[in-house]
Parts: C-alpha cells; structure tokens; sequence
C-alpha cells in the first residue's frame, strides 16, 4: 500500500498509545469447492473501540468465543481487520503493508497463552530471545549474546541456559522465555494474551509480578486478556468487558467490579468462586441460563437479551450503544444499567430451565 | 455419619526406564457417607492418581499401587477381582471427567451411551432404560430432554455435555461420585451452573463427592473438607473454613497468597512460591517442599508426620506457622504474611445483611 494512503489522524489525548477505533473483524464463511462463495461470517469483533493509556494495563474480560483473543491478534496484525482503525500514537495500523508494518511490529510484541506451543521446539533458548533482535538487525552477534544473557537474567532465569532447548525447562519458565523474546526489542506495547492461564497456581503469582516488575522497568504497556476475573481486577487500570464481539462494559479502577452496570458484567462476577467459604456464603448469585448464542447469527438488538434477566421487549429490538452512564468514564451497553445495583442485591437464577 | 471410604497408606508408582516415579507416596484419609471432600493440588502432585488409584483405572504396568489399601464399604478394591471391580466403577463409584468432549463416544447418539450403563448395572430392559434416561437428563437440567437424548455429542454445548456426563455417572445412584476437574474446561458462568447442579445432585442423592481440582474457590463454595496435596502427599487435611481461615502447612499458606482474589483491592503484592515443583523421579529428602519451602529448618531433612493441629485438622509440617517468631524468620526468607480481603465486590454483604 502506498505511503499516502496511511491515516494519520491528531491524537485526541497524548496520554493515549493504543487507540482502538470501531474496529470490525468478520470472518468470511466459505462454501463450494472450485467456485468459492461467501455464505455468511463469524462475527468475532463487531464494532470495538477502546483506548489503552500509556504505561498502563488495560484488561479485556471475556468467555470463550466473544472475540477477545481475535482484538488481541488484529492489534498486530496477524488479522487484517475488516474495518475500523487502529491508532498506535499516531499510526493507523489497519492500514499498514509490508515495511512499514514490520517497522512498526518492532513497537508491538504479544505474548501467548500456551508456552508450549509458542516456542519452536528446534531452536534453542538464546535464538528464541534473539530472532527479534535479529529480524529487526539490532545489534552485531556479540552485543545480541550479550543482550540475551541480560535479558535471560532479567527474567530471572539463568543465563548459562542460553544454549538449551525450550523441552527443558517447565511452563512458568518457557513463560520467561517468551517474555524476554517479546521485551528484547524494547517495544512499548506488549498484547498478553491470557499469558498465565496454562500455568500452576504457584507459578502464576510468580509470571504476574515479573510482568509487573518489567512495566515498571521498562515503561511497557499491557494489553491484558483474560478470561479470569479475578487476575485482571490485580492486574489492570482498566477493564473492558466483551460479551459476542462487543464491549458491554468499560470502566476504570474498581468500578467495574464494585459497581458494575452492564448484567453481563454482574452474572460474571458473581460466577467467579472465592477462595473463602464465609464469603461464598453471603454471596447473592446471578446464573445465567443457556449458553452464548452463535456469532454466525447474532441475535436482534442487545446480543445478551437471550440470556438476560432484565431483558424487556426493547432489548430484543433495539442495541443499546456503549455509553457513559456516570459522568466519571463508566461505560456500559444497556438499556437498564440502573437496575443492575438491585439485580446483584438481590441475586437470579434465569435462563430456560437450566437448573 | 458411617464411614463409606478409607484410603489407607496409599502409595501408587509408574515404572520408568529411568526408575519408578511415586505418583502417590503414603497417603490416608477418610470420606463419610454423603460428605463432599475436595482434593485440591498442582499438576503433578498425585490428585488425579489418587482417584484413579481407588477406582483402578490405571494403566498397569507401568501404574502400580504397591502398597495400601482402598476400603470402600469395608471392602478392599485394590486386591478386588477385576470382575467385581467392573461392578463398582460406574455402578457405586462413578466418575467425572474434565473433558466431556473426549470422554463421550461421537457416533453414539446420547440415549444409548446411557442406556448403555443402564442395562449393565441396573439390568433394566431398553424401554424401561430408555425411560429413566430422559428423567435423568431433566434432572440433570438438559431442556427438551425427550428431543435431545437423540441427538449426538456435537450437538452439545461444552457445558451440555459436561451435564450429559453427570447423568451417566448418577445413572446408577452411586454411593460415590469422584469428579476430576470437572469445571476446568468451561467458561465461567457455566462453571457456576455446573457447580451449582453436582451440590443440588449431592443433596437429593445423599452421594459422597470427591471434587478433584487445582482452583481453591471452586473448592470453598462446595466441600466439607479439604486436602491439600503436594508432590503425592498430604501437606494438609482439615475442615473447608478451618483450611481457609486458619492454613497451618506453609504451602497451603503459599497457595492461599499467590491467587488473585477477586474481591481483593489492587496493588497488592502476590505471595509467590520460589521454584517449582520437585521433579518425582528425584524426589528431595525428607519434606518434599523443604526446597521451596520460607520456614524451612533442619528438622526438615526427614518428613514430617500428620500431626494433629486441630479439630480433625492436620498438617505434615515440623514447623507452627502460627508462631509469631518463625514468622518473622520467614519474612526474611520473602514470605509475606496472609491479609484479610474481602467486601470490595458487588453482590457480596456483610455477615449481618445476609
């Protein structure tokens, strides 16, 4: 693409790196076999927009299926993005090609769920963390050795294990490994896309407070998808709930989670288990019913109202925009965010018979 | 309430070229009839061997339980003949599994993976099978029982089919349910809906429930007891609000620090626990969690007995947790110390509001 056609758009806020913008992502459902025609599309992201502040961590909550980890890969372009723009300072990455993308990965990094699976089996430790620094040419072979022994160390790992291979080590430190990879470039927004989930209890505490250590360090901003509640709320800044390709709620601090305003957002908190019997026990409970719908065909108005027990005739007709019900930036999609308060006071069991 | 299960001395080994791995080293414990006892571990500290060992359901060789006993209902399953132990499993002892989507068969239709176990164990005649089935899956909260029974597994929803699982295994009205992770492939919601189905099941059914799983919250909310497991032993046994209220073995106490909470205010710093766990092949002398282990003393070379350390409350630890001096020797070593949380949550109330 050509240089001219890049968007360059003045930023509203310089506080501001990432900059999502109705950003629509489709995925085309093929059928026939010699002449190929399009029969439908998953709609895995479906009108998102969100601002990631710089140097901090913003959280994106969400069950399986409701397009999280699909923002997570279009944000650096592993999907090109159907529409919307994705503003990186000043930069539209939707519409970059070619060098100009690659220049601007160097910024990007991500780091993914499943160690195991992100890391090449064939090369060894010191070549994983390097291979950025190498595509990018960073650096002469001695002054990337030495920059992978430092990394190494930083991530507490000993940098004698330069030369092994990643079958070696377990998954909390193949975790390590796949953080340096992705700082060794210096970038300044890192996606981690449920980068604890795969591991042990122990071991997350401890992937999570290195993450924390290397934002401080570094400077880094964090994009971090979860499906777990309880790890984004220690984690982020902000938090941003996505429910079938749509954010429901976005609200910085605890405020999502002390005052939500979206019943998506309620049932989900209240779903989550404590670890402390007393307080499971004074717990009021919101149990949805059924399970998510298809993203191939979304319901009509509120894509929540098939599992809702606030949801009116107005839901199934109409799709409330995500605005600020406060005044103090919190956002949610809903046409009766005001009588969340007394659903969670009260607790629910909805749904088509499911219990 | 009588005992309907006692684990006693279990220990339980996978032969390797490079030598026997003790999967589960000694362990012992008592379930009572309608009680809910929760195993929680780490991959690797000997949960799921445990549950397969009572039920015989592992490979052997190179699985080997050499040495203990499984008395269930004062019958000893390990030396039982195969013949009568096919009897039991599915029949007073079923199970759970975490992947209900490897563990039902894809090109049998539902109704007949359930009659299946229906016709084996109750000897009921296929009509009456077919009947009970579709009581089964409406207990079970399956909607349109009479429709869907017909259809096939990929039909199913993820949390459909864990549903469609817990049917079989209540079929028989089993004395015991052993459900291994059963939540931790779903999302969730329907994680609650599930847990909130296996506590209703338990009481109507009056069934004991082993719930096998590595997340203490899933744990609090629906056991009478817990055991926390560690590299195949019993770091420590005690009633669910004792474990959590008043944790007693430092890796109980580690656990506890190093999960987020939801209903935690931020910025607090997690209780990381060093390390990883040992390696069975070359397990550490003595404590296996002495090289992990911020309250570590000498003593630790050799291992610790389940010692008694409150009502129906042990731990296999040298040291007291609670003294305030080997606490401050901890500190030092970076342990940091529990925290009371909790009432920063919606939808949670003070104790007088409920």
């Amino acid at each position: 693409m050509a240089a001219q056609e890049i968007a360059f758009k003045p930023q509203a806020n310089s506080d501001v790196l990432m900059r999502i913008e109705d950003l629509v992502m489709h995925f085309p459902i093929m059928q026939g076999i010699v002449i190929q025609h399009k029969v439908g599309a998953v709609h895995a992201v479906d009108g998102v927009s969100l601002s990631i502040p710089r140097g901090q961590t913003v959280g994106l909550v969400g069950e399986s299926g409701s397009g999280k980890s699909t923002i997570g890969r279009t944000l650096v372009r592993l999907y090109k993005p159907t529409s919307g723009h994705l503003y990186l300072e000043n930069v539209d990455l939707a519409q970059l090609e070619g060098n100009q993308l690659r220049a601007v990965r160097r910024r990007v990094q991500m780091v993914f769920q499943d160690p195991f699976a992100s890391l090449d089996p064939r090369l060894t430790v010191g070549a994983l963390i390097a291979e950025p620094m190498v595509i990018h040419s960073i650096g002469t072979r001695n002054e990337i050795r030495q920059r992978t022994e430092d990394l190494l160390r930083t991530v507490g790992l000993n940098p004698n294990f330069i030369d092994r291979y990643p079958h070696e080590f377990s998954g909390g430190q193949r975790q390590r490994i796949a953080i340096a990879r992705a700082v060794s470039i210096e970038p300044q927004f890192i996606i981690a896309d449920e980068p604890v989930s795969a591991l042990d209890v122990s071991i997350r505490a401890q992937i999570l407070n290195l993450m924390q250590r290397l934002q401080r360090s570094m400077g880094l901003t964090y994009l971090f998808i979860s499906h777990d509640l309880s790890v984004v709320r220690h984690v982020a800044q902000r938090t941003a709930v996505m429910y079938l390709g749509k954010l429901m709620e976005v609200a910085d601090g605890p405020e999502v989670y002390v005052n939500p305003l979206h019943p998506y957002t309620a049932a989900l908190l209240s779903a989550v288990p404590i670890a402390d019997p007393k307080t499971e026990k004074r717990r009021s409970r919101i149990l949805l019913g059924g399970d998510l719908p298809s993203p191939i065909n979304l319901p009509s108005g509120c894509r929540f109202h098939t599992r809702c027990p606030l949801a009116q005739q107005i839901c199934r007709e109409v799709e409330p925009p995500l605005e600020d019900k406060t005044a103090s930036g919190h956002f949610a999609a809903c046409h009766f965010s005001e009588k969340v308060d007394a659903l969670v006071k009260k607790g629910s069991i909805s749904g088509m018979g499911s219990i | 309430m009588p005992k309907l299960l006692e684990v006693r001395d279990l220990k339980t080994q996978f032969r390797t070229r490079e030598g026997p791995i003790q999967a589960v080293n000694g362990i012992s414990f008592t379930i009572d009839e309608g009680e809910a006892v929760g195993i929680v571990g780490e991959s690797g500290s000997g949960k799921s061997v445990t549950a397969l060992s009572i039920l015989r359901l592992l490979p052997m060789p190179p699985a080997q339980i050499v040495d203990g006993a499984v008395l269930f209902q004062d019958q000893d399953l390990v030396d039982l003949h195969e013949a009568e132990m096919r009897r039991i499993r599915g029949g007073k002892i079923s199970m759970i599994f975490q992947d209900p989507i490897s563990s039902l068969n894809p090109v049998m239709r539902i109704q007949d993976q359930i009659t299946e176990t229906l016709q084996l164990h109750l000897g009921l005649s296929k009509v009456e099978a077919i009947a009970r089935v579709r009581s089964l899956l409406e207990a079970v909260g399956i909607p349109d029982a009479e429709r869907r029974m017909r259809g096939y597994p990929h039909q199913f929803s993820g949390g459909m089919r864990q549903r469609v699982m817990i049917a079989i295994a209540i079929a028989t009205n089993p004395k015991l349910l052993i459900a291994d992770e059963p939540t931790t492939a779903l999302d969730v919601t329907i994680q609650a809906q599930i847990l909130e189905l296996l506590a209703r099941l338990r009481r109507d059914l009056n069934t004991s429930l082993i719930l096998i799983t590595h997340d203490l919250g899933v744990v609090a909310g629906v056991t009478d007891r817990i055991l926390v497991m560690y590299a195949g032993h019993i770091a420590e046994r005690a009633p669910t609000e004792e474990i959590f209220d008043n944790p007693r073995h430092p890796y109980t106490l580690g656990l506890l620090g190093a999960v987020p909470r939801l209903d935690a205010e931020q910025g607090s710093d997690l209780v990381t626990i060093p390390g990883s766990p040992p390696d069975l092949l070359h397990p550490p002398a003595g404590c296996p969690f002495q090289p992990r282990c911020p309250f570590k003393i000498d003593k630790c070379a050799t291992y610790p007995p389940d010692l008694k350390v409150g009502r129906d409350h042990y731990s296999a630890c040298w040291v007291d947790v609670t003294n305030p001096k080997e606490q401050q020797r901890a500190m030092q070593k970076g342990f940091i110390p529990l925290r009371p949380v909790g009432g920063t949550l919606a939808g949670e109330f003070s104790a007088g509001d409920a």
